[in-house]
């Protein structure tokens, strides 16, 4: 009798199996934030120069100096085409504009936005500088590196680095810059994902 | 607080705070069999962060490995702003060194008014428990825009990982 029962015991034994199952719930999150931002590190600023207008007016054969103050740090300067006439618009006369401290700076902005992303940089809506009642010196155009409607792309950290140049032109008028001080003026980058 | 209940040739003792389902096999045999009560602590939960989805024209992604060594990765208009992470569990009161089955079903994220997010490719590795019947686990995921063309406006998302554990 033993013996039969014995070996039918033993597999009882190995027939205990325990399984189951268990479930939770748990929050998962994201955040979608779409905004960029741009803001100004350097100032562009064309430095101490020497500034002479045009009369075009009254002399029409005369154009304006310009000077180019180009993103890397470099400078194109173009006089303009001598007077003919008589007083401002003296025969002999050469509007320019001269930088004589090798004080300039290129502007430099910093935008920061998502790391990676692929930002379009368009540049615009220049101005004249002005100060008080002098004659304006014209923003005639921006260089922006990357270029107007290029891309930057953006490091990892999310930070990327615009790069501004400018050209100015000397007055187109009767009178003479005479005072000394200080010509200030705006101009726009925008960014873009 | 732990409670009994009787089943057919086995009686079940579980905690009455925890959820479980446990079932005894034992062929014509009437035999006690304690089955502890298993528990899932969540330690760090699973997040994608912060991110700018730059347009939704066609499927962006952003993938959080289970392990944290490995830098989380995007795909097309998603740019991460601030890391996820993978979220982080502590198994406890299982059965003694036995191989855990991890389930997790594909979800959403959403946010009123605003297109939905999936939730898929779950990753983890292999769980086996101690002696002690405990495991830690670590979850990650890949988050997926629809890229139907709609976008998604500046919000909080959220959704629920179920995560089932079988042995």
């Amino acid at each position: 009798m033993n013996r039969i029962l014995k070996p039918v015991f033993s597999s009882m034994v190995v027939l205990l199996v325990s399984t189951g199952s268990i479930a939770d719930s748990f929050v998962v999150s994201a955040t979608v934030q779409n905004t960029l931002s741009v803001a100004e590190t350097t100032a562009l600023s064309f430095g101490t120069i020497i500034a002479l207008t045009a009369d075009q007016t009254n002399d029409t054969s005369a154009t304006v100096g310009a000077l180019e103050l180009q993103t890397d740090g470099s400078w194109i300067q173009t006089d303009g085409v001598a007077a003919t006439g008589d007083g401002a618009n003296a025969a002999g006369h050469v509007s320019k504009i001269l930088n004589i401290l090798g004080d300039e700076t290129v502007g430099d902005l910093t935008v920061t936005g998502g790391a990676g992303a692929t930002v379009t940089v368009t540049s615009s809506a220049t101005a004249d500088l002005s100060n008080a009642a002098e004659p304006v010196i014209t923003l005639t155009s921006i260089t922006t590196s990357p270029v107007n409607n290029g891309v930057l792309v953006l490091d990892a950290g999310g930070a990327g680095t615009i790069l501004v140049g400018g050209k100015i032109t000397a007055a187109d008028d009767v009178a003479q810059y005479a005072a000394t001080g200080t010509w200030s003026g705006s101009y726009d980058v925008s960014v873009a994902y | 607080m732990f409670f009994k209940r009787k089943s057919s040739g086995a009686t079940l003792y579980g905690q009455s705070t925890s959820r479980w389902l446990c079932t005894t096999l034992l062929a014509s045999v009437s035999l006690t069999l304690p089955c502890s009560a298993a528990v899932i602590q969540q330690d760090q939960a699973l997040s994608f962060g912060s991110f700018v989805l730059a347009g939704n024209d066609a499927i962006s992604t952003l993938v959080i490995p289970y392990d944290e060594a490995v830098a989380p990765s995007s795909s097309y208009k998603l740019y991460p702003l601030s890391p996820g992470q993978p979220g982080h569990y502590s198994l406890s009161g299982f059965v003694a060194s036995t191989v855990l089955i991890i389930t997790i079903n594909d979800f959403n994220l959403t946010a009123p008014g605003q297109e939905l997010m999936t939730v898929t490719n779950f990753t983890f590795p292999a769980i086996t428990t101690n002696g002690s019947g405990d495991a830690f686990l670590e979850v990650g995921a890949t988050l997926s825009s629809t890229g139907s063309g709609t976008g998604y406006g500046e919000s909080g998302y959220t959704g629920t990982m179920d995560i089932i554990i079988s042995w």
